[in-house]
């Protein structure tokens, strides 16, 4: 990958050629977040045909050693495009590329969002957000979500995103990508997850509709500032599938803990019904309880990965190994979700 | 553990090499990061994966499997042969374990794929049997796991502080 200093290079000589005009690139930081793409940030100076321009910007990078790599920068690009200006909190995006020649892997620049990300790891028996902030955001959250099921894909560019998916096909699609995914990054045999995907493959069920589906949609993945919602991020997973996987998704142990708050957000019943009144959805209980055991073995395959990756000295980021060291946690959750125990 | 102990080691070493003691500007506390180094570089050698847990999994996974047979005896179709492991040879060390372990642990995935292509075949009850005895040996080993491992620090992870 590219160092700093290339970074900037690149920068410059990418943006001048967009723009048609010299761009001072100053200010480039590489954020911690995220275990796949590599996110920096940014603060671009140029003059257009409206005046001097200066933008703080965000450059997100597929690494061609990361972990779901190859990447492909179009259907992150192409979300976020189609969403703006919807009731959808996105990033405004400016311009992506596929080819390698610019900084040797997949990219995509979007305007900075103000804001922080909040996480939904804190200590046992701690919550995220206090009452007075958890309600609103709970609130902003699933109405969000709601927005993004809602969206009218058909028609645009996000066609490409799930070709030829029906309400019938939704779920197999998915338990055959993530179980093609197992097998490509396993190193060693594991039977509970064997036994688990034999119980996803005999408990799919029918989408009530086909949906823009985010794929990680959670407390951790969204930027607020002063208890607003400022944008949704994060939108590597992104698909045509249904709708419930998010909702499954949401709902995982991983990011709650022990609290009765989903995501540390809201409650399990409050968020089914407020996201049926937003969203027109009808919210089949079994169903999420099949995505959220669905959801425990995909982020479960994930870790898989990272080990993987690591181990093949393709990313030496070390948080992919302690990614790894905490996988019997979630085998057992992915038996727990099953067996109605979490 | 995911990760081969060899690799985690490699993986240490190099992060405190390249990325960690250059960016620590206290000297004090570099001398100190190099003493860690010192010290992971002379460990790396001289340990391995503690056999005891590992001789145990083998263990019950070959009674495990003892019992799948019996489960499965004139069975039709017949389930996949049994593992060329029987027993668990003495004075072997987990370098040779682990890959027992593993071959004893394909085996049992071969054996809840055939209980579930053939679940109406068996008689009634028998696939479910055998994979609650499968579930039943996994997830005790997965407690005991989860039991060794302290909680994570994913939020420390993911925000660097």
């Amino acid at each position: 990958m590219l160092d700093g200093d290339a970074v900037t290079r690149s920068l410059a000589g990418f943006l001048r050629r967009q723009t048609g005009s010299d761009v001072a690139i100053g200010g480039l930081r590489r954020y911690t977040v995220g275990f796949s793409w590599i996110t920096y940030g940014f603060e671009a100076t140029w003059r257009d045909s409206t005046g001097p321009r200066h933008e703080k910007l965000i450059l997100r990078l597929g690494p061609p050693t990361g972990l779901f790599a190859p990447y492909r920068a179009f259907p992150q690009f192409a979300s976020l495009k189609a969403l703006e200006g919807s009731a959808v909190p996105v990033p405004r995006v400016y311009w992506y590329g596929e080819e390698l020649d610019t900084f040797a892997a997949p990219f995509f620049i979007c305007e900075k969002v103000e804001g922080e990300a909040p996480l939904p790891w804190v200590s046992e028996g701690q919550e995220a957000f206090p009452p007075a902030t958890r309600e609103p955001l709970a609130e902003q959250f699933v109405a969000a979500l709601a927005a993004i099921h809602g969206f009218q894909w058909r028609g645009t560019p996000l066609e490409r995103l799930g070709a030829g998916v029906e309400e019938s096909s939704a779920a197999s699609r998915e338990i055959t990508f993530w179980e093609e995914l197992l097998d490509r990054w396993s190193f060693r045999p594991y039977p509970m997850l064997e036994w688990a995907i034999s119980w996803l493959k005999a408990h799919r069920p029918v989408a009530p509709r086909i949906s823009l589906v985010h794929g990680d949609y959670r407390t951790g993945n969204f930027l607020e500032k002063s208890g607003r919602i400022t944008a949704i991020l994060d939108w590597e997973l992104v698909h045509l599938g249904d709708p419930l996987e998010d909702l499954g998704w949401i709902c995982m142990r991983s990011f709650r803990g022990r609290s009765p708050y989903m995501c540390h957000l809201i409650e399990r019943s409050r968020l089914y019904e407020r996201y049926q009144e937003l969203s027109g959805i009808p919210v089949d209980p079994r169903a999420v309880t099949f995505y959220e055991a669905f959801g425990t073995f995909k982020l479960a395959v994930i870790h898989v990965g990272a080990a993987r990756c690591f181990e093949d000295g393709r990313f030496k980021d070390l948080r992919m190994a302690a990614l790894g060291v905490h996988l019997p946690r979630l085998i057992m959750q992915i038996e727990g979700t099953i067996e109605g125990k979490t | 553990m995911t990760n081969s102990l060899e690799r985690i080691f490699d993986g240490i070493i190099d992060a405190l090499q390249s990325s960690v003691i250059p960016a620590i500007e206290d000297e004090s506390a570099r001398s100190q990061a190099y003493g860690v180094l010192d010290m992971l570089r002379n460990l790396k050698p001289r340990v391995e994966w503690s056999l005891g847990p590992l001789h145990d999994d083998v263990s019950q996974q070959l009674t495990l499997i003892a019992r799948i047979a019996a489960l499965t005896e004139r069975v039709t179709p017949a389930p996949p042969a049994g593992p060329v492991d029987a027993a668990l040879p003495p004075r072997l060390t987990s370098a040779e374990v682990e890959p027992m372990r593993d071959r004893l642990d394909e085996y049992l995935c071969e054996v809840l794929r055939w209980a579930d292509e053939n679940r109406s075949r068996l008689p009634d009850g028998r696939a479910e049997e055998i994979e609650a005895a499968i579930r039943d040996q996994q997830r005790a080993r997965l407690r005991r796991e989860v039991k060794l491992t302290a909680p994570p620090l994913f939020g420390e992870i993911s925000r660097g502080q």
